[in-house]
């Protein structure tokens, strides 16, 4: 088993087309390293230089905005999954 | 800055505007990634007057407003200064999914105390031009997708508890059927009511034989809109040329005015879309409609949602002449009673800048005159 990263719909031209990525099991940030790694230029739309989240990019693990539990230190275990949500969106 | 809170929603509304790049920097940018780029941004105005704004690239660019700040946003005029402004925050809402899966955002989207939901798929009707002022659903591939009663309700709960909204709005406007869409809406009207005490509005085409008009109010409607678009019919076949072969302007008027005798007052609607014609016709439709019942929505051009290079439509309607009629239409809509209703305001209403909120009075009062009005009408 594996932590199931789900993409936003506005990325998925990066992941061609992929609604759903597979990453081992760790911390948020090594999440973000390897989904990076499958499809380069992912991270650097969440991210800044620094590797940080950026402000209007919300991240969730199951239920929980990871604001409000380790940030991205969040450790995470098989079976769960990221759901990376953009904070603002249209309409 | 001072400002008209008015004037200032009003002026938003038509000239759109421009996202800062310290936003954009901060992952504001994600907006205008994919090939669904949005058309527009919610926004949130001092007193939580809510307001959505065009922020379309290529309609916004000359906009002299331009939304910046990182910890505290606001609304930058080019001469005149800052306003302070907040955004809505939906990431919660968005990050739900229903038991079949799919996010809330793709099936409704919050807007202000509304969600608005398009559930039903109907056939093309060249609507794309006329899509461009309402601001109806894009047509995604998403969005063809017909959604099932236990999905719209799932999303309705969603937006109750984690958005805030207060009501519901279904957009319909495209099904085209002789009942009015009505045996359609029927399960989801009946479903969102028992689910929540909450109103819920209907955009739909108008019936061919406008006793269906009561079986749309018994179906548990509280509001309904039938689009005439422009008030002279020439117009309105001029930019929904389809459309009007299969409803006739008349079959609109007719299912208005049926409609204006079986809803509460100021729960029926129509949209004209400013700029289709002279605002001299619209000046004589605001009597026109009112004095039949009807809620004139006077709706602001809008370019299709990822038309980059999209600009507006023909000349830019300026904001001063659209205040008078703004003004005009106010000042009918109290003449004949239309402003007081327990149920009213559409989502595209511009002029309407109170947050309304029903509670349970609301509901009650709805249910109560539902049951007597139709037992009145079988009578």
């Amino acid at each position: 088993m594996a932590v199931s990263v789900r993409i936003p719909s506005v990325l998925r031209s990066i992941t061609n087309g992929k609604e759903t990525l597979e990453v081992p099991a760790g911390t948020i940030d090594s999440a973000l390293a390897s989904i990076e790694a499958q499809h380069p230029g992912l991270k650097a739309k969440l991210c800044d230089d620094s590797g940080k989240l950026r402000k209007f990019v919300n991240v969730f693990l199951g239920e929980e905005d990871i604001r409000f539990l380790d940030g991205q230190a969040t450790a995470t275990k098989d079976g769960e999954l990221i759901d990376i949500v953009p904070a603002i969106a249209g309409g | 800055m001072t400002y008209d809170l008015v004037r200032l929603r009003l002026d938003l509304t038509n000239q759109g505007m421009r996202i800062g790049d310290d936003l954009l920097a901060a992952g504001f940018g994600l907006l205008f990634e994919g090939p669904e780029a949005p058309d527009g941004l919610d926004l949130l105005l001092p007193g939580g007057v809510w307001v959505n704004v065009c922020v379309a690239p290529g309609y916004a660019r000359t906009s002299p407003y331009v939304l910046t700040g990182l910890e505290s946003p606001v609304l930058r005029h080019r001469t005149r200064g800052d306003v302070p402004v907040a955004l809505p925050a939906t990431a919660a809402f968005r990050h739900r999914r229903t038991p079949t899966g799919f996010s809330c955002g793709d099936i409704g989207a919050l807007h202000g105390p509304w969600l608005v939901c398009a559930p039903l798929v109907g056939p093309d009707l060249g609507l794309e031009r006329p899509r461009r002022f309402l601001g109806l659903p894009p047509a995604r591939p998403l969005t063809k997708r017909r959604w099932t009663v236990d999905e719209v309700v799932a999303t309705a709960e969603a937006a109750w508890s984690l958005g805030g909204a207060r009501l519901i709005h279904l957009e319909a406007g495209t099904v085209l059927a002789d009942d009015g869409g009505v045996s359609e809406l029927r399960p989801y009207l009946e479903a969102l009511h028992r689910a929540l005490p909450t109103l819920v509005s209907v955009t739909v085409l108008p019936p061919a034989d406008t006793t269906a008009v009561l079986d749309l109010y018994q179906a548990g409607a509280d509001a309904v809109s039938y689009h005439l678009l422009a008030w002279n019919e020439a117009a309105a076949a001029a930019v929904a040329p389809v459309r009007t072969r299969f409803v006739p302007h008349a079959r609109t008027v007719e299912a208005l005015t049926e409609a204006a005798r079986i809803f509460p007052r100021g729960a029926v609607s129509t949209d004209l879309l400013v700029g289709l014609e002279p605002l001299a016709d619209l000046d004589a439709a605001l009597p026109g409609l009112c004095q039949r019942g009807v809620v004139p929505n006077l709706a602001l051009f809008r370019p299709l949602p990822g038309a980059e290079g999209d600009a507006p439509h023909g000349d830019l309607v300026p904001t001063d002449p659209l205040v008078a009629l703004m003004e005009q239409r106010r000042g009918l809509l109290q003449r004949y009673g239309l402003w007081h209703s327990r149920i009213r305001g559409f989502p595209r209403t511009v002029s309407g800048i109170d947050p309304y909120r029903p509670g349970m009075m609301e509901r009650l009062y709805a249910a109560a005159r539902r049951h007597l009005r139709v037992m009145q009408e079988a009578a």
